[in-house]
């Protein structure tokens, strides 16, 4: 899985494809395939249960299981039921963009994603190790140690390299125009600075934990990197 | 070199990112929600800094 590449993509593409796209959708489907099943695969403590998947990778990313989130064809099908159900073209399509790229990138972990379900091959790059087995935190700790913490490292670098996209101005002419329903309707409820501050949030969020995972790894409690392929190797990555 | 305007915004974001880091550094469930990261910029660089400039023009006509 990835960290913070799901929340700097989407500011990557709005770079190249201007207009065409609509970036709330586009971060929407971006993070879509972790949307409601992230909880069950770390589990969570609810009025005195223990709630987590028997089998987490298979859960997360296998069939049977939720593993059909990170196929191309989730993402077709929700953008399809977008633009049909809702009328909007753009963001159907901009969503099903924001999928296909969460699923493209996690099939850089030994896990992988079965991109093209129904048919159930994981399609693994196997850069870095795949972890969330393990629990959220020893997660962290390994994805930040790893090549998975380089890719968003890419990323982050790639956003401040393209920072004009994060101006007020690129806002004005480009965001609002291209998506001007949503954010006309949101202007009424909060000013220009709220807007700009809300498509400002994903960038800043993925920056910051990308900082401060790295922090709380490597200064707070020294987890050794390993930027070996496949690692970090210290901790038992899964394998479809 | 970097207008007035955008230089503010600037600081005003670094300062923002340093306090999120540090909260995030010292409890960790701070940094799992995306929804906690944007009601944190909301009021961060948003409204606080409003407020700021509000009480500095009520401090100046009084």
């Amino acid at each position: 899985m990835s960290w913070a590449a799901h929340d700097l993509e989407p500011y990557a593409f709005q770079k190249h494809l201007g207009l065409k796209m609509a970036f709330v959708p586009l971060l929407i489907g971006s993070y879509a395939p972790d949307l409601a099943t992230k909880w069950f695969v770390y589990g969570i403590h609810l009025f005195g249960f223990d709630l987590k998947a028997s089998d987490p990778v298979q859960f997360h990313r296998g069939w049977p299981g939720v593993g059909f989130t990170h196929s191309l064809l989730f993402g077709v099908v929700i953008g399809l039921i977008i633009w049909k159900g809702f009328g909007s073209k753009l963001w159907g399509l901009s969503f099903m963009l924001g999928q296909w790229a969460h699923a493209i990138t996690d099939t850089g972990d030994t896990v992988g994603t079965m991109l093209l379900f129904p048919w159930t091959h994981h399609f693994s790059v196997g850069a870095w190790a795949y972890a969330g087995q393990t629990g959220r935190l020893t997660d962290a700790a390994a994805y930040f140690s790893g090549l998975g913490s380089m890719w968003d490292l890419v990323w982050i670098l790639y956003g401040l390299y393209s920072w004009r996209v994060l101006t007020t101005e690129y806002f004005n002419k480009i965001i609002f125009v291209a998506d001007h329903r949503f954010w006309g309707w949101l202007h009424k409820y909060i000013g220009r600075t709220g807007l700009i501050t809300l498509y400002r949030a994903a960038f800043f969020y993925g920056c910051c934990r990308w900082v401060a995972w790295t922090i709380w790894a490597h200064v707070i409690h020294h987890y050794p990197y390993d930027l070996t392929w496949g690692g970090p190797h210290w901790v038992d990555a899964a394998h479809p | 070199m970097i207008r007035s305007g955008r230089l503010q915004t600037l600081v005003i974001y670094a300062i923002a990112a340093v306090v999120y880091v540090a909260i995030g550094v010292a409890f960790t469930d701070f940094m799992f929600s995306l929804v906690v990261a944007i009601v944190y910029l909301l009021v961060a660089v948003w409204l606080v800094p409003e407020g700021i400039r509000r009480l500095v023009r009520l401090a100046r006509n009084s």
